[in-house]
């Protein structure tokens, strides 16, 4: 078994003063192992709360979610979490974070020494995680997560507070840490772009509570070409579920 | 940058202008001292001019001479060993309670819930209001006033260290959930210092607090220490000594706290 996501008729609600709210509905989804799946939509339409669930840190919800055939009932080292905060703890320094889930052994520091050459940074095992950029700090969190090795990593916005530069780096590298880990990744993201550019498929999560509206398949080669039309096909195809689509005057198109 | 420095920064809308660093030190420290000394110069001035009773309120000089005899005769010296023996040792003892207490309160409901009720009616009770029964159960002699100190320092530290442990932030809770981290490796790495920032500002208002207590404790039931050397000066008529152990217990607080809060920055340093 190597890392399959499958979601069965889920339907998440909270209970809050106000009452009960819906936030997602009718969620089926099947992953097969080893790939890289996006999950697109508007804040609060419940992208986070999917994670959780496939994290095991939600465990209140109608459905099954399960990971290789296993109903997910409580978090475990198979399923890395990377949330949108770092959450690096900031009384460990860099290589004690991102050694912070392994068991404590002989090949503990040479596991550390390998991840944080994997994520690039290597020369600031020392540094503290307030002494970092958001995009390192980002790279740490990663490489914490990887550092158990798990079957699927589950990604909750991990690059939305950096800036459109960084973004790209971080795509790169979180693409080649998938081709050399082989491990499953389930991203959240309200960047289509980042989504085409690094999944197979994109989930299209969208109303209240959140509905999968559409699955969009993104069967092009890699390394991807942002600017191609193919890639902008698929782009413009996710679009028209968030944005009515003007019409461009008719004495403008060819 | 510092909080405070942040803070003028704000005020005067632009950074501090650069100082050159001797300059910058020498001008902080002039300003530092500058309201003492010019108290202390009118103080002696009137005092010279004979504007202030000297049995009501001594001159500096005096009280300087008096402080530079019984320095001599070391009984100045041996007063406040006797004292901060009986701080460092009260608080210790306070510190150590408090903080086991705190750290099991804080992690077992079961255990909060059960004593709740206890602490909440303890603490407001004033250490002072604890003197006559610690001198009824203990006598005037060297536990009573360790009893005193305990009482005074335990609270402010047992009340931070369940509340910093308390507020640990969820999200790291969360962490650790998701990596599957035992539970005792939890509390050590994440609970404790996540609290300690909080559990250590608890630690120097205990330390405060010991040091008033101290000088309480001794005021009332003792044959030495500092608080002893108040009530003997006020006894035989001698201001010049009460006030000379009043500022005593001033400096030394003081500098018994700046100690801690070196020690705050130094732990601290995330
Ligand atoms: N623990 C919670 N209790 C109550 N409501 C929640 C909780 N977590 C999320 N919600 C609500 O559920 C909805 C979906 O939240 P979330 O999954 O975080 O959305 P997204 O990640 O897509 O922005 C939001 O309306 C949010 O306010
Ligand atoms: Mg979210």
């Amino acid at each position: 078994m190597n890392g399959q996501v499958a979601v069965e008729n889920l339907n998440k609600r909270f209970f809050s003063d106000s009452g009960p709210l819906e936030v997602l509905s009718q969620i089926n989804i099947n992953i097969s192992g080893g790939e890289f799946i996006s999950l697109v939509g508007h804040s609060g339409c419940g992208k986070s709360t999917l994670l959780r669930i496939l994290a095991g840190l939600e465990t209140e919800y109608e459905g099954v979610a399960r990971l290789d055939g296993q109903p997910i009932l409580k978090p475990s080292l198979e399923k890395g979490f990377v949330f949108q905060d770092h959450r690096l703890f900031p009384w460990l320094t860099v290589a004690e974070n991102i050694g912070y889930g392994l068991p404590k052994g002989r090949d503990k520091a040479a596991r550390v020494a390998e991840l944080i050459e994997l994520v690039g940074l290597t020369g600031f095992e020392k540094h503290r995680p307030s002494q970092l950029s958001g995009g390192m700090a980002q790279r740490a969190a990663i490489a914490r997560a990887l550092g158990t090795s798990p079957k699927v990593l589950l990604l909750d916005e991990p690059f939305g507070a950096l800036d459109a530069m960084t973004r790209i780096t971080m795509q790169e590298e979180i693409l080649k840490i998938w081709e050399k880990e082989k491990v499953t990744v389930v991203l959240v993201t309200h960047d289509i772009d980042e989504a085409v550019y690094l999944s197979n498929e994109v989930l299209v999560i969208a109303g209240r509570p959140g509905q999968i509206v559409s699955r969009v398949e993104v069967s092009l080669g890699r390394p991807r070409d942002r600017l191609s039309s193919d890639f902008n096909h698929i782009k413009r195809k996710i679009y028209r579920y968030f944005f009515t689509e003007v019409e461009p005057p008719f004495a403008f198109s060819i | 940058m510092s909080g405070k420095a942040v803070l003028a920064t704000l005020k005067s809308g632009a950074p501090p202008a650069p100082l050159t660093f001797l300059g910058g030190r020498a001008r902080a420290l002039a300003q530092y001292l500058a309201l003492p000394a010019a108290g202390l110069a009118i103080w002696q001035t009137a005092s010279t001019l004979g504007y202030i009773a000297p049995y009501a309120l001594p001159s500096p000089w005096l009280i300087l001479r008096t402080g530079v005899e019984s320095v001599a005769d070391f009984s100045l010296p041996r007063d406040i060993l006797v004292s901060v023996g009986r701080v460092v040792g009260g608080f210790i003892l306070a510190a150590l309670t408090a903080l086991a207490l705190g750290i099991v309160t804080a992690l077992s409901t079961r255990f909060e819930t059960y004593t709740r009720c206890l602490f909440q009616v303890l603490k407001p009770i004033p250490p002072i209001a604890w003197i006559p029964i610690a001198i009824l159960w203990l006598g005037i002699g060297e536990s009573s006033k360790l009893f005193i100190i305990f009482i005074g320092a335990f609270f402010p530290v047992f009340i931070n260290t369940v509340s910093g442990i308390r507020h640990i932030d969820p999200r790291y809770v969360e962490v650790a959930r998701v990596l599957e981290i035992p539970y005792g490796k939890f509390v050590k790495t994440v609970v404790l210092p996540g609290a300690l920032p909080v559990i250590l500002s608890g630690l120097r208002i205990g330390l405060n607090n010991a040091w008033i207590c101290v000088v309480a404790a001794e005021m009332i039931a003792a044959t030495s220490g500092i608080g002893y050397l108040l009530m003997d000066g006020r006894q035989l008529a001698q201001p010049d000594k009460v006030i000379l152990a009043m500022l005593v217990v001033g400096v030394i607080g003081k500098i018994t706290d700046d100690l801690v809060a070196r020690l705050e920055t130094g732990l601290v340093r995330w």
